[in-house]
């Protein structure tokens, strides 16, 4: 099987989506429950101190907090579920999404590079069954489609 | 400083320990939980690990109290192209550095970091 046909499978459409890629403002009255959640968990994340994790690592930086909360409010729709949240060292912020055999993680650096990691499956020994890269252009829009492949499984 | 080298007397089933923050442990849907790729990263590609059988888990959980311990072997840490390297540090021999192979791409040490996440198994 060639690289490309692995991640190239059908997409779902989206379902009474809260968002749009398309929108410039988010009506959080309208996002899917968890996107409050969400939002509030990346919020708590300025609360770590310097050296959070023992090595070191600076305070998350606002930057990168702002950037990540803005990506859930503007890819978030019926469906999706909650990521998992976590401090990244350098200040950036990351969120995990599984769904079935597939996975997303996007780090949101204090630059405003995203970088992204997809798995298709569990053999995680096989190359070909991950993928990584950053997110260059409207990583919103670029999010949603990898959020939509993700889905796919379901 | 020169390269690191791979410790070949670090044995391949020889015990390392890392501290992940509880953050960064991720809960799946059967319960079970691992670390995540990003506790497995580091910004210059050393990221610290101890020897379980020259260290004290105690005083290691200690100096980490907002972590958990993720345990995996040597073997584990080369078969995701690393060299274990020692690197003592004051009243402390057993720590180790986990550092890419020279010449891998940024791309497969993450890729890297993710495996070695999946391979190690979390202390209660």
């Amino acid at each position: 099987m060639s690289s490309a046909s692995v991640w190239d499978r059908p997409t779902p459409r989206l379902q009474g989506p809260a968002q749009s890629q398309w929108s410039k403002v988010t009506s959080l009255s309208t996002a899917a429950p968890w996107v409050l959640n969400a939002l509030d968990s990346i919020e708590d994340l300025a609360r770590l101190p310097h050296n959070w994790d023992g090595y070191g690592s600076p305070r998350i930086d606002p930057k990168a907090i702002a950037a990540a909360r803005r990506f859930v409010a503007n890819v978030a729709f019926d469906g999706l579920p909650l990521p998992h949240i976590a401090p990244v060292l350098g200040g950036s912020v990351g969120l995990h999404w599984r769904c079935g055999d597939r996975e997303l993680e996007f780090t949101f650096h204090p630059n405003g590079e995203v970088e992204f990691l997809r798995v298709l499956g569990a053999d995680l020994d096989r190359d070909e069954n991950m993928e990584t890269g950053t997110l260059r252009h409207e990583p919103d829009t670029a999010g949603l489609k990898f959020l939509l492949w993700m889905m796919g499984s379901r | 400083m020169p390269p690191r080298q791979d410790d070949l007397t670090i044995a391949d089933d020889a015990v390392l320990w890392r501290a992940v923050h509880k953050l960064q442990i991720y809960r799946e849907d059967d319960g079970s939980e691992r670390a995540q790729k990003w506790a497995f990263e580091s910004e210059d590609n050393e990221v610290s690990a101890w020897i379980a059988a020259e260290a004290d888990l105690e005083r290691v959980r200690a100096r980490f109290p907002e972590s958990r311990i993720a345990e995996f072997t040597a073997a584990q840490a080369r078969e995701c192209r690393n060299i274990v390297s020692r690197d003592p540090v004051e009243d402390d021999p057993s720590h180790v550095v986990i550092c890419p192979v020279p010449g891998k791409s940024n791309s497969q040490i993450k890729k890297d970091a993710r495996r070695l996440a999946q391979k190690a198994h979390l202390l209660p």
